[in-house]
This record gives C-alpha cells, structure tokens and sequence, in this order.
C-alpha cells in the first residue's frame, strides 16, 4: 500500500492521542496500554490494506475526509480491543484463558523485572531506560527465543538497577547529611562566646 | 586544568562514545559502544552508562534531550546525548595527560 507518507503519520500521531485520552476513560494499566499502543502501526497498516481493497486509491492529495472516517473507525477499534483486553483479564481471573498468550503481549519483556526502575527513576528518564533495555529484548528475542531473551533482560534489569540505586541514594542521603552537618555548624556557633573564634577553631580542625 | 575537570575512564569512555556516535547517540548506543570500546577491560551495564551520562551532564559536558515516542520500543521515547564544547575540551585534556603518560614511559623503556 503506497501512502503518502506525512498523512499516515499524521494518522498515526492522532490515533495515539485519540487512544490515550480513551484510556482515562477505561480500567487498563499502563504497561498494557503501552503493549497496545506497539501494535498500534501494525494495525493501522492492516486497515490501510484492508481499506485499499474495495476501490481507494491512495495519492499524495490525501483525502482528508476519508482519514477522519478512518480516525472514527479506529476509536471504534481501540473500543473493542479494550473491551476483548477487558474480557480477557476478567476470564483470567476465572482461569479460562492465560492472558500471557494472547498475541498482543507476544514479544514482551518480564514485567515484574521493568517495574523495579520504576523506583528510582523519574517518568522520562525511566521510560528512556525501559525503552532501551526493551529494544535489545526484542532483538534476542527474535533471534535466541523468549526464554533467553526473558533470562537476558532479568540479569540486565539487576545490572542495571544497582548503579541507578546508588545513584538515588546518594542524591537521597545527601541531603539529611549536609542538612545535619549545618544544623551542626550552627549549634556549635551559637553555643560558642565568640562565633568568630569558633570558626577560626572549626577552619583549623578542618585543616589538620 | 581544574581539579574539578579530571574525566574518570568511565567517563573518558562514555565521552569519546557519545562523540563517535554523532547523531545516533542515545542510551542503548552508547551502552553498545562504550562495551566495545571497553571489551576485555571492564563490563558496564546499562545503569553504569546512564548514571555516567547523568553526571557529565551535570558537569556541562554533554547535552540530552528526549525524541518522540516509537513503536519498536514499546512506545517510548529515546533519550539522545550530544557532547558541547566543554565536554571536547575536557576529554582533548585527559588524551593529553594519557600520551604524556606514555610519552614518560617510553623515555625509560617503560612501554613498548
């Protein structure tokens, strides 16, 4: 299917914002709106194809009322995937189906391994982390398997974490300590009868 | 040279990274990079990198910024780094201090 390639990013950029502002509107967690919005391009390529068959013929004069049909539409498909996402946790629950299978979480990093730098991580910084560490997860995964890929990506998450921990809380016990070590200086200030001659002492025992 | 400006060979290596990446220059690339620069002498996980990259920012001598989500990363944005002249600067002078290092060996016979 030869689209023009600005409107089907166009396209593609107003679906991602159409389906977050559906998703306030549902139960779904975060990852697995992520997970969804990954196959989101995959899904509107089928669309495009599908949509081409019956007679449209893409140009580079790109009909703009057509793509606000096609908008309609893929709310409309997003709806329906939440529900059938819905369907699936509740049966879930019930033991009916294993929601580890469906296709949509095919090719998925271990959750449990992400959510650890969700800890110590600010929103951008983690997703950029996160985003890294699945990228080459994908790649092993498509050459090694899941099982290897699944290994790779905990013993990476672990290496990963600890630096990123240190880090944390070093900026974390930084703070009580400079606030201690002022409170300190103050104290030993404000207890001493010349603050000048405390200094002076303070200066000298720094200095030896 | 302040003393404050000594680059550690974390940071030498995440530097001279950054630099041979250009434009190409985010968190897993570089992670990749600095492995291979590094091969044989020392193992360096993802955090190590990002934490590295994290204080020479601090320093000024790189810049980051975040590009748009993508959907081969599971919608999630790239964090890219760019090293400013003050990052050039500080890595010239540690090449510098490494060849006089060398330089110095050489003279006794200390290197080949």
């Amino acid at each position: 299917v030869n689209i023009h390639a600005d409107a089907f990013c166009e396209t593609y950029a107003s679906l991602t914002k159409q389906f977050e502002a559906a998703r306030d509107l549902n139960f779904l967690t975060t990852s697995m709106i992520t997970r969804f919005r990954s196959s989101l391009g995959e899904l509107i390529m089928q669309e495009l194809a599908r949509r081409s068959v019956p007679g449209f013929t893409p140009t580079d004069d790109f009909d703009r009322r057509q793509l606000a049909d096609w908008q309609d539409d893929f709310v409309h498909m997003i709806l329906q995937a939440q529900d059938e996402l819905r369907r699936q946790t509740s049966s879930s629950v019930d033991g009916d189906i294993d929601p580890k299978s469906t296709d949509l979480q095919e090719c998925l990093p271990p959750i449990n391994a992400e959510f650890v730098f969700y800890f110590f991580l600010d929103g951008p910084n983690c997703d950029a982390v996160v985003g890294d560490l699945e990228e080459r997860y994908r790649r092993i995964n498509e050459r090694f398997g899941t099982a290897r890929a699944n290994c790779w990506y905990w013993k990476e998450a672990i290496r990963t974490t600890g630096p990123i921990a240190g880090s944390w809380a070093k900026t974390l016990v930084m703070k009580p300590v400079i606030g201690v070590l002022a409170w300190g200086m103050a104290k030993g200030l404000i207890g001493h009868d010349s603050w000048l001659a405390a200094l002076v002492e303070m200066w000298k025992k720094i200095r030896s | 040279m302040a003393k404050g400006d000594y680059l550690g060979d974390l940071e030498q290596l995440t530097l001279t990274a950054v630099l041979l990446l250009g434009d190409q220059a985010y968190g897993m690339t570089v992670h990749e990079r600095v492995e291979e620069l590094a091969e044989g002498f020392r193992e360096v996980s993802l955090g190590s990198a990002y934490t590295t990259l994290e204080r020479l920012e601090q320093k000024g001598y790189i810049k980051s910024w975040f590009s748009d989500p993508t959907p081969e990363r599971g919608g999630r944005a790239k964090k890219y780094f760019k090293v400013t002249g003050a990052g050039q600067l500080a890595l010239k002078n540690s090449l510098k201090v490494a060849s006089n290092m060398v330089a110095g060996l050489r003279e006794i016979g200390g290197m080949a």
